[in-house]
């Protein structure tokens, strides 16, 4: 079968989880045999749009320079629909977009097309995190369009006012998305795809009453990459070792949680070390060690040392990639009851689950790990074989595969 | 044989900071490299990336404050730097740059690239006031649209 991969943002090496999830699954899908092709936007002086050297990458990819003129939905939809008609692909996947993605998923109607989201673009117009005042927010731009409109813009004050543009913000003006009609044409934009394919089944339940076919899949780690890992050098401790990865300098990932969590503990024990991917030097203590920026293999071995990884996000992240490489790893995760983490994290099976921003929940959550080392064994044993689900083969033999074949008899 | 070259990469919030010391290292491995960084941030972080740590007296400076500019300046002025890095493209950063006292000032971008900062301050100015207007205008206009022509009232 030919599939093509539309994708107006992807980067490689990867800016975030869509890109690496993008890799993954046209690997996988050429490594069973089908024809897969990617046609990837690339926009000159961007970082975030389109940066990848074809010849570089392990499948097939046509790259589409455009200037920032050239972004307007009419003319790259032209473009894009030229491109891939003239490929003739059976099954084409629309990927990572901002504003623009509704333009193309129409222009692309006339093939049996699957639309791909990865976090709450469709109900958050500000973002796409979905997350105001401190908290996951209740609005959708689906339901409540003018609302949403208005805190969109809101959001976009100072970057709009300065004229420094990113991608979403550059795409919002683009696709005119502030307009009243844009809101419609995101609706039919909806009908138009056959299936549209979301990370958890929070986001499906979003999407009830928009499409009849709204597929829940996972994105998915290199299981192998992550056994026998050794530890970091000069990171020994005679402590036990509680790690947040990721992007920990983000105040929706909840590090100030952990922090407060780790101060009630230090109240009444020392027996525990916090460390963090993190280097905001107003964090200081005996107890917390700011890791910093580190690359990709420096990251893994990071969990090799440690004894549980906390996932305190407040926003309700879309997967929650952190929590699957920690399982991987054969560590209990302590995560918050939100988005994607209450699919992947099992509440007593794999780690616990506690409520986003409740300090004193995840203190006692790490305190009952810290107290009992064969829990922690078992806890860590089940995560690493429940992560096995999570490895890439699986998924696209899970999710994909089927997928593609009821698409294509449908 | 010539001296090193001397080398100053400012501090701004972000974890792309330590690639920017690695990208100094890799590119100019003879090189003097001297960060600058606020008070308090873990020096052991930067490990061999750096030569030696300037730390800023505040952790941030208000642009009122020129006393402290002024110290702080005079501070980077006596490293007599060949180069000076900054990580974001900011008037502010460009400012504080031009008065450095590098030959050489430049920006290193989120996707690894260090480029010039080459235009003089006056233009940095005409080029925010354009900024500034392009964008006050654009945003004034959305907000109308936004709050005049609801989707709701539509239906």
């Amino acid at each position: 079968m030919r599939v093509a991969f539309v994708d107006l943002i992807f980067s490689w090496p990867p800016n975030g989880g869509a890109d690496v999830d993008l890799y993954h699954v046209a690997q996988g899908l050429q490594a069973v045999g089908h024809d897969v092709r990617v046609f990837v936007v690339h926009e000159a002086d961007s970082y975030e749009r389109g940066r990848v050297t074809p010849d570089a990458l392990p499948f097939p990819t046509t790259r589409l320079d455009c200037s920032r003129r050239d972004l307007r939905p009419d003319r790259l939809c032209r473009r894009l629909a030229a491109a891939v008609d003239a490929w003739r692909p059976d099954v084409v996947f629309i990927q990572h977009g901002f504003a623009l993605k509704p333009y193309v998923c129409e222009a692309l109607a006339h093939h049996r097309t699957v639309a791909r989201y990865y976090a709450h673009e469709l109900t958050c117009a500000r973002d796409a995190r979905r997350f105001r005042e401190g908290k996951p927010c209740p609005k959708d731009y689906l339901r409540t369009p003018d609302f949403c409109r208005a805190c969109a813009l809101e959001g976009q004050r100072r970057a709009m006012c300065s004229w420094r543009l990113n991608t979403w913000n550059a795409d919002y003006l683009a696709a005119r998305a502030y307009r009243p009609k844009y809101h419609a044409r995101l609706l039919a934009s909806l009908r138009t795809v056959d299936a549209v394919v979301v990370y958890n089944s929070m986001l499906k339940d979003d999407l009830t009453g928009f499409h009849y076919r709204v597929k829940v899949i996972p994105s998915g780690v290199r299981v192998a990459d992550y056994e026998d890992l050794p530890p970091p050098r000069g990171l020994a401790s005679d402590r036990a070792v509680i790690l947040m990865s990721g992007r920990a300098e983000d105040p929706l990932k909840g590090l100030d949680v952990l922090l407060e969590a780790g101060r009630r503990l230090r109240e009444h024990r020392r027996d525990f070390e916090v460390r963090a991917t993190h280097c905001d030097p107003a964090v200081s203590a005996d107890w917390f060690t700011a890791l910093g920026w580190s690359d990709h293999a420096e990251a893994l071995r990071l969990y090799a040392a440690a004894d549980m990884v906390v996932v305190p996000s407040l926003w309700a992240e879309p997967f929650g990639i952190v929590a699957v490489e920690a399982m991987a790893a054969g560590k209990p995760v302590c995560a918050g009851r939100i988005g994607g983490l209450r699919d992947i994290v099992r509440d007593g099976e794999t780690g616990f689950l506690f409520e986003p921003g409740d300090a004193t929940a995840l203190a006692r959550c790490i305190e009952r790990l810290l107290d009992d080392a064969p829990l922690r064994e078992r806890l860590g044993a089940e995560a690493r074989r429940v992560a096995r689900d999570y490895d890439w083969d699986r998924i696209i033999e899970r999710h994909y595969l089927p997928l593609l074949e009821e698409l294509v008899r449908a | 044989m010539p001296d090193p070259k001397r080398i100053c990469a400012f501090y701004s919030r972000g974890p792309h900071f330590m690639r920017l010391l690695a990208f100094l290292r890799e590119r100019e491995p003879q090189a003097h490299i001297t960060a600058v960084v606020p008070p308090g941030y873990p020096k052991a972080l930067l490990g061999n990336r750096a030569d030696a740590v300037i730390e800023t007296a505040k952790a941030q400076y208000a642009a009122r404050d020129l006393a402290g500019i002024r110290d702080l300046l005079r501070t980077i002025r006596a490293g007599r730097f060949d180069e000076f890095v900054v990580m974001f493209d900011s008037p502010r950063l460009r400012l504080l740059a031009a008065f450095t006292g590098a030959a050489r000032r430049s920006v290193f971008t989120v996707d690894g690239r260090c480029l010039p900062l080459t235009v003089s301050p006056v233009a940095v100015l005409v080029s925010w006031l354009y900024r500034s207007l392009r964008g006050r205008l654009t945003f004034a206009y959305i907000y109308c649209v936004v709050h005049g022509r609801p989707v709701e009232r539509r239906k």
